[in-house]
């Protein structure tokens, strides 16, 4: 948070010094001269002390600073070009604007809108649809929507202008960063510009929180152990066949299970049916179990893909990422994946 | 022993079923977005709570809908696709 614009709001008098010195003699010699004190000679003057460690520069204004384009331009930073380089070139752009309030300790104004490009006829929708696909393919939120829609987010505009010129038959839309604000618990609201969610079983609770759609689904997979033993099993066994593992524990107990349950369900209840078979596929394979106990029976969560693999790392909702589908293994891979 | 009831069959055990996944429906591929179509093969409706979901009874060949609460493991109610019941 910009503390500057607190002291700034508080204060009685107009306490803002100006931000850039203007000195009436100039050195005999700089690392780097630059003419044009407006947004891009700033920045550039800003960005070579930041990340080249320049700082013997000299910035110079024939007028005031903000007496050009940076004062007189209308306060829209967006990146829905027609070129793929244009489009990446502005969304670099947007990205260093987003936390530059916080950097320069002021308050630049920043916030996100969506934005509607309105075609008012069939050559124009097509274009719109060109850059569309363009801003699509270099990573850029943009798409085609109808009156409908426009309507819908714009209930003041009116579709058919009038009656009088060519009607709104559709848009470019390119939406806000739909960003996240923070999190809701039960000991209050914490607000915060990124959350992880890494909850396995519990992800599909938490995805609708964001609208986020996945291809996750969640089912049991279940375990027991038996009452301990003296060592006598030194190695893991496991049969794909028979849907089974197992091991015997430091503490002498045979640890097994299967594989998952064949249906969805998010809930770790343990099943008799589970024990039975797996009890009766452990005494096909090692018959001098038959009379030993089961002591436990528990089951766990797994959050599934259909092709078994992770999702880890962003999402389409900005700030909100996503550790998911561990499926059989989450434990095996949790030192990497916090890494 | 889980019971299930098979609306030809009546209730059989859980071991004479099996499970289909959720009711989707297909987006016309002609007239869906690329998100639409691409949520349609990609993604589905994970989250607790009632489902409707195609199971099959093994023995008789049965496809049918059951209407099932993804938390409790509670059949709400089962009946076959074409059955389907008016309040829907």
């Amino acid at each position: 948070m910009p503390y500057r614009l607190l002291k700034f709001a508080l204060a009685k008098e107009y306490p803002e010094p100006r931000m850039f010195h203007s000195p009436e003699v100039l050195k005999d010699e700089y690392d780097v001269v630059i003419i044009g004190g407006g947004g891009h000679g700033l920045a550039a003057a800003y960005y070579l002390a930041m990340n080249h460690g320049i700082t013997n520069v000299a910035v110079l204004e024939k007028s005031y600073i903000g007496s050009g384009g940076t004062g007189r331009n209308t306060a829209i930073i967006r990146s829905n070009y027609l070129t793929p380089e244009g489009c990446r070139f502005y969304n670099t752009s947007i990205e260093l604007f987003k936390d530059l309030s916080r950097t320069l300790d002021l308050n630049l104004f920043y916030s996100q809108r969506g934005h509607f490009t309105l075609a008012h006829s069939p050559a124009s929708l097509n274009t719109q649809r060109w850059r569309a696909e363009v801003n699509k393919q270099v990573g850029v939120d943009s798409r085609i929507v109808d009156p409908a829609f426009i309507g819908d987010r714009l209930p003041q505009l009116d579709l058919a202008c009038g009656g009088h010129l060519p009607p709104v038959c559709g848009a470019l839309y390119h939406p806000p960063g739909a960003i996240v604000a923070g999190v809701h618990t039960d000991k209050g609201f914490i607000k915060t510009r990124k959350v992880l969610s890494a909850v396995a079983g519990w992800t599909t609770s938490i995805t609708p929180m964001v609208g986020l759609r996945t291809p996750l689904v969640v089912h049991p997979l279940q375990a027991m152990v038996t009452e301990p033993l003296k060592p006598w099993l030194d190695h893991i066994v496991v049969s794909a066949t028979l849907h089974l593992y197992v091991s015997q524990s430091s503490r002498g107990e045979l640890v097994t299970g299967a594989s998952l349950d064949p249906y969805e369900l998010i809930s770790t209840r343990s099943t008799l049916g589970f024990a039975e078979q797996l009890a009766g596929h452990l005494i096909d394979l090692f018959p001098c179990v038959s009379q030993i106990n089961v002591l436990r029976q528990w089951a766990g969560l797994c959050d599934m893909t259909p092709d078994f693999s992770p999702i880890m790392g962003k999402t389409p909702v900005k700030g909100f990422y996503l550790d998911a589908q561990f499926r059989l293994v989450g434990e095996k891979g949790a030192a990497a994946v916090g890494h | 022993m889980k019971i299930i009831c098979c609306p030809v069959n009546g209730p059989r055990p859980l071991q004479e079923f099996r499970f289909g996944g959720e009711v989707r429906f297909m987006p016309d591929p002609g007239d869906s977005s690329d998100e639409q179509w691409a949520d349609y093969v990609f993604n589905r409706s994970g989250e607790p709570g009632v489902k409707r979901e195609w199971w099959y009874h093994i023995a008789s060949g049965t496809w049918f809908v059951a209407e099932r609460n993804t938390v409790t493991d509670e059949f709400v109610r089962t009946y076959l696709y074409e059955d389907q019941p008016a309040d829907e």
